[in-house]
């Protein structure tokens, strides 16, 4: 039988029913009702006429060395099923059925016709075809001349259909040779260069992680657009200079890069692909995908946008002709089974008539595509004109998006083109997407944290409890105690002697005090003096200490016995915490809007920045956190973060605003792990703070103790395995979020199961999501996180520039300013926020744009990794940091796998690094400075494991020659030393050869390494050990002498 | 010249920065500087050192 090369879309789609076997993926099914009289043998002979005349409708598909060749049958007939059927209900589930049924494209037959009998005067004429034989226009071509032969032979006639002058497997060798020749060769030079460094996928929001392998499951959301909507866009259309398809492209790809914050934005759309007139009167698969790739840089206009569009258009349609096949081929872009390569959305417009079947004194309906369920790509728009209405279809993959999600992006589609459509003028960045409905939700309703404040500062509410109970316990260390009455005095006390050394409102005075009971009074002196204190830390640089002292412009120092003599103090006016003076409090009086305390951090320029916070966002946070955990008398607090952490003014103050106690835990106490713990248990505390560093610091000395009842997590992100643990026994978990230039946590969220989220905003403040233009963004929408309210801080002392920078005007207030946290953060439906790492966490690496904060939480999510994050070096490779006590080797290759089930392959780290604990800055988290690069070159080699049997020596020997690669390690990933499908295809046919056993291509996409695939083929082995066996007997026949082989084939074999 | 960005201020004397072609926000007023964002951040840390609310300044000097 003679057999033809395939087309570069046969060769496509065979590799895919290869990868997805028996799936219904490539069916195009078309479904007509036929009401009249049929004459069902004029309909069969002329079904059996157009499959004689289309070579396409005989072909089936053989393998040749790995890859599919056309084999195009001499003589097939029509298959054609009649069907008597009960009623529509019938005829529709059957229509459902025959539209998810499989083709086996070796034996075909690849058109089938169902015919469905309701009576002999209706029927439904049902076409399933393969896509590998057909496109669109195929269908035009089938129905036409169907009606036609139909039509002749009614009566009698042969069908007078004209000449066919091309066969579709000439057409295949003609693509080839045009795409090798010189025409070829300027389109593929045309794509390389529009779509270099294109990004290779295009981030939009999903509502769940994507799946490891496409499953190709899908879902249609249709609608209209509002005539009035449709008639302006084709007006609109007319004045911007582009088609109808380039106006839907342009608010297309402008609203994907709403959606996925890149500026870059390929989107795929189908051609004709018959430029050769001998072509149109063909059935077969010509149609063509070319991939649109438009630069939405710099904020355009929609009529700047719609001009950009029209050249990528016209650019990429001169050159529609050569086979996406071989622009993938050649751009080699990284593949995987997770997303299509180039492109994963598409947008097509249908403006022709419907194809249309004319039989005879029959009524025939429109064909209705019946829809199998599946989705080719992440997101298809398919729109179609229908008279002057403008229908839209939005075709996506369920595995990642929600219906009501889809739903949306259909309504800002719509609201995109009203107004675009009303001003081309507008900047597409400045285009709302919301409507005033979602609009007031995400501004008022998710806001919505009025709270009545006390007058006066913290310290009259502190005084209340000290007249109310003054020999109560007010804090305690390991060593002493005060009671509420002592702890006033004293503080009135060191209050006194500030006020002697000069210090009144906003006057900075630097606090240099061990922890123990001290610092308590040392931070209520500061503030009974109308100082604002500065923590220092003793252990920090020198030089950081003497930086931050300058920038506060302190003079004055509290100091205590041990930090007395520190040589950074020199020059200042030091006050020690144990002298004596007046019991009763300073006549000061302390304004809301002066400043509490001025707490440094590291900033991005090298050099620490004050943040200041005046006392009204102090109150107001101690307030509502006193609304929220409903702390009583018998509480008490475990204080263990440090002064220069700002959530240290929560546990230090709010217990003295509700008669409770403080335990204060010093700086050993609190760091090591057995000690923490046991000071947990003598000293009865039963609220505890801590970021997830510690926490998990904690559980390596066991389970936190069951006194413990209130237990806060903040600082960083809280994981669901943390979460699990911290609330396993019933305890009350907090996952607080917030930074210190909101003053302590701006929202907290009681954790009762996951996902964990974070919000709502705490008393008086408002948390937004908001785009570029500080709008809100929509629902599932990446945003940056900003915050309002009374929790706003001064801002950077001595730095007017940076304040600038991050606290902006707040569009929902009047005079008030928002803090850019900075934090990227997108809405769930119900407001609370789904948190997503830094803006500055975010790393690009081969064009990939990647959050490490993703990363991390897979890796914490491994058993035996403790605290784990992902640097990147270069911008080119991700190396993983963990904390765990296994070998380095075997952990790496659980943890390796692990992550693949749930990360795509861009986002598995290159290296991993084992540490018995990560480096943490004095704020208790991850100092991601200081971790050292990995040798990655050693690793590789250390890496690389020769193979280990004759199974993976035979396919070390396969792999190394079809990759043309030396050494091939078991580890070593198929994909990434540069195989794609073909090879793959070429690889699984070798091992079919030479180790008798069949592996589905998917399993090479699966596996990937030499390691793993050997042991897949033990899975697919006809009888257990014969994969080995083949392989050892093949290396022993590969060692023999020629000579010697020759004889024992001559005796019969081997053994 | 670049002038992408402007200087604003609001009631409390405090400064930001804002799209010199946006409209401002309720309560924000032009302070007379436009430029790129460097020149404009440069010129607050220039006129902005005390950054006390101008209320707080008010009461304080009282």
């Amino acid at each position: 039988m003679t057999t033809h090369p395939p087309s570069f879309g046969q060769q496509r789609l065979w590799f895919l029913d290869r990868l997805h076997p028996a799936s219904a993926l490539y069916n195009v099914p078309a479904v007509l009702r036929l009401t009249g009289p049929l004459d069902v043998g004029a309909l069969r002979r002329g079904l059996d006429e157009v499959v004689h005349r289309h070579g396409a409708l005989r072909t089936v598909f053989a393998e040749r060395d790995g890859g599919p060749v056309q084999v195009v049958l001499p003589d097939a007939r029509a298959a054609l099923t009649v069907l008597d059927v009960s009623g529509e209900s019938e005829a529709e589930s059957r229509i459902q059925a025959e539209a998810r049924r499989p083709f086996d494209l070796s034996t075909g037959p690849l058109m089938r016709v169902l015919l469905l009998r309701l009576a002999d005067d209706d029927h439904f004429l049902m076409f399933t075809l393969h896509h590998i034989i057909s496109d669109g226009w195929s269908l035009a071509v089938l129905l036409d001349e169907l009606g036609s032969a139909y039509r002749a032979f009614r009566v009698g006639e042969d069908p007078a259909l004209p000449e066919l002058s091309l066969e579709y497997a000439e057409f295949a060798a003609w693509q080839r040779e045009e795409a090798a020749g010189p025409m070829g060769a300027m389109a593929l030079d045309y794509w390389v260069e529009h779509l270099r460094d294109a990004p290779p996928l295009l981030t939009l929001p999903t509502d769940r992680p994507r799946p490891a392998a496409q499953e190709y499951r899908g879902r249609v959301h249709g609608f209209d657009l509002p005539p009035t909507l449709a008639a302006g866009l084709r007006s609109a259309t007319l004045a911007l200079g582009g088609t109808l398809f380039m106006t839907l492209l342009a608010a297309y790809q402008a609203l994907l890069s709403h959606y996925s914050g890149q500026d870059d934005v390929v989107v795929g759309t189908a051609v004709g692909g018959r430029s050769r007139v001998d072509a149109e009167p063909l059935i077969g698969l010509f149609v063509n995908t070319v991939p649109l790739r438009t630069s939405l840089a710099g904020n355009p206009t929609f009529r700047e946008l719609v001009s950009r569009v029209r050249d990528v258009t016209l650019d990429g349609l001169s050159y529609a002709d050569l086979p996406l096949e071989r622009i993938v081929e050649a751009l080699h872009p990284e593949r995987g089974l997770g997303y299509s390569p180039v492109f994963q959305v598409q947008l097509t417009l249908q403006s022709t008539r419907p194809p249309t079947l004319d039989l005879d004194g029959v009524a025939v309906s429109e064909p209705r595509f019946v829809t199998a369920d599946v989705a080719k790509f992440d997101l298809t728009l398919a729109a179609a004109e229908r008279g002057d209405d403008l229908h839209v279809d939005l075709e996506y993959d369920t595995a990642l998006f929600d219906a009501a999600t889809v739903e949306r992006f259909g309504e800002h589609y719509v609201r995109f083109l009203s107004t675009v459509v009303a001003d081309p003028d507008t900047r597409i960045l400045d285009v709302p997407l919301l409507d005033a409905e979602e609009q007031r939700r995400a501004v008022v309703d998710w806001n919505d944290t009025e709270l009545p404040l006390p007058a006066g500062t913290v310290l009259d509410l502190i005084a209340a409890q000290v007249a109310l109970r003054p020999d109560a316990v007010a804090v305690e260390d390991s060593r002493h105690c005060l009671t509420y009455a002592e702890l006033d005095a004293r503080a009135n006390r060191v209050g006194h002697a500030l006020c002697a050394a000069g210090v009144g409102p906003e006057v900075p005075v630097a606090l240099c005090v061990s922890r123990g009971v001290d610092l308590l009074v040392a931070l209520l002196g500061v503030w009974k003096a109308g100082g604002a204190y500065v923590p220092l830390d003793p252990s920090w640089p020198a030089d950081r200490l003497r930086y931050m002292l300058a920038n506060a412009a302190a003079t004055v120092a509290l100091v205590d016995e041990s930090t007395a003599g520190l040589g950074f103090l020199d020059g200042m006016t030091t006050v020690r915490i144990d002298g004596t003076g007046q019991d009763t409090a300073p006549d000061v009086d302390v304004d809301a809007d002066t400043l509490a305390y001025l707490i440094y951090t590291s900033g991005s320029t090298g050099r620490p920045k004050g943040i200041g916070v005046p006392h009204a966002g102090v109150l107001n946070h101690l307030v509502a956190f006193d609304t929220l955990l409903r702390l009583d008398s018998d509480d008490v607090w475990a204080a263990v973060t440090t002064l220069s952490f700002d959530p240290s003014v929560l546990e230090l103050l709010l217990p003295l605003l509700c008669g409770a106690k403080v335990a204060m835990f010093d700086t050993i106490e609190a760091g090591e792990p057995a000690l923490l713990r046991s000071r947990l248990v003598e000293s009865g505390a039963t609220v505890l703070q801590s970021t997830p560093s510690r926490w998990r610091l904690l559980l390596t000395a066991g389970d936190v103790p069951a006194s413990v009842r209130t237990r806060l997590c903040g600082g960083e992100e809280l994981t669901p395995d943390l979460a699990r643990t911290l609330a396993a026994d019933g305890a009350t978990l907090w996952n607080v979020y917030g930074p210190t230039e909101a003053t302590i946590w701006a929202t907290a969220t009681r954790v009762t199961g996951t996902p964990l989220e974070i919000g709502p905003p705490v008393g008086n403040l408002r948390v937004y999501v908001l785009d570029k233009s500080l709008r809100p963004v929509p629902v599932g929408v990446v945003g940056e996180i900003h915050i309002g309210g009374v929790g706003v801080a001064r801002g950077y002392h001595g730095r007017g520039d940076l304040t600038a920078a991050q606290f902006v005007p707040d569009p929902f207030g009047v005079g008030s300013r928002l803090y850019a946290t900075g934090d990227l953060a997108r809405y769930r439906p119900n407001g609370t926020l789904e948190f997503l790492g830094r803006a500055d966490n975010q790393v690009k690496i081969r064009g990939f744009r990647i959050e490490l904060g993703e990363i991390e939480a897979a890796l914490r999510a491994c058993p035996r990794v403790g605290e784990a994050v992902v640097k990147a070096w270069a911008g080119e490779r991700l190396a993983a940091y963990v904390e765990s006590d296994d070998d380095p080797v075997a952990l790496w290759a659980s943890i390796r796998s692990l992550l693949a089930e749930s990360l795509p392959d861009y986002m598995i780290p290159a290296a991993l690094v084992v540490v018995d604990a990560l480096p943490l800055t004095p704020n208790e988290k991850v100092d991601r400075g200081r971790l050292a690069e990995p040798s990655w070159d050693e690793l590789r080699t250390a890496d690389r494991v020769a193979p280990r049997d004759a199974v993976e020596r035979a396919l070390a020997e396969i792999w190394q020659d079809l990759l043309e690669v030396s050494e091939v390690g078991t580890n070593d990933d198929f994909f990434i030393l540069g195989g794609h499908s073909l090879l793959a295809a070429k690889m699984l046919a070798a091992v079919r050869e030479q180790l008798l056993v069949d592996v589905p291509m998917r399993v090479a996409f699966e596996t990937r390494t030499i390691a793993g695939f050997a042991e897949a083929l033990r899975r697919y082995e006809s009888t257990p050990g014969a994969v080995d066996e083949v392989a050892v007997l093949r290396a022993e026949i590969a060692a023999l002498p020629d000579d010697e082989v020759a004889a024992m084939l001559e005796n019969g074999g081997v053994r | 010249m670049d002038t992408d960005y402007k200087v604003v201020v609001n009631d409390e004397e405090q400064y930001s920065i804002w799209p010199a072609a946006k409209e401002n926000a309720a309560g924000w007023r032009d302070e007379g500087t436009q430029g790129s964002k460097e020149v404009c951040l440069a010129h607050i840390q220039e006129v902005w050192t005390d950054l006390r609310p101008r209320s707080l300044r008010e009461r304080m000097s009282r």
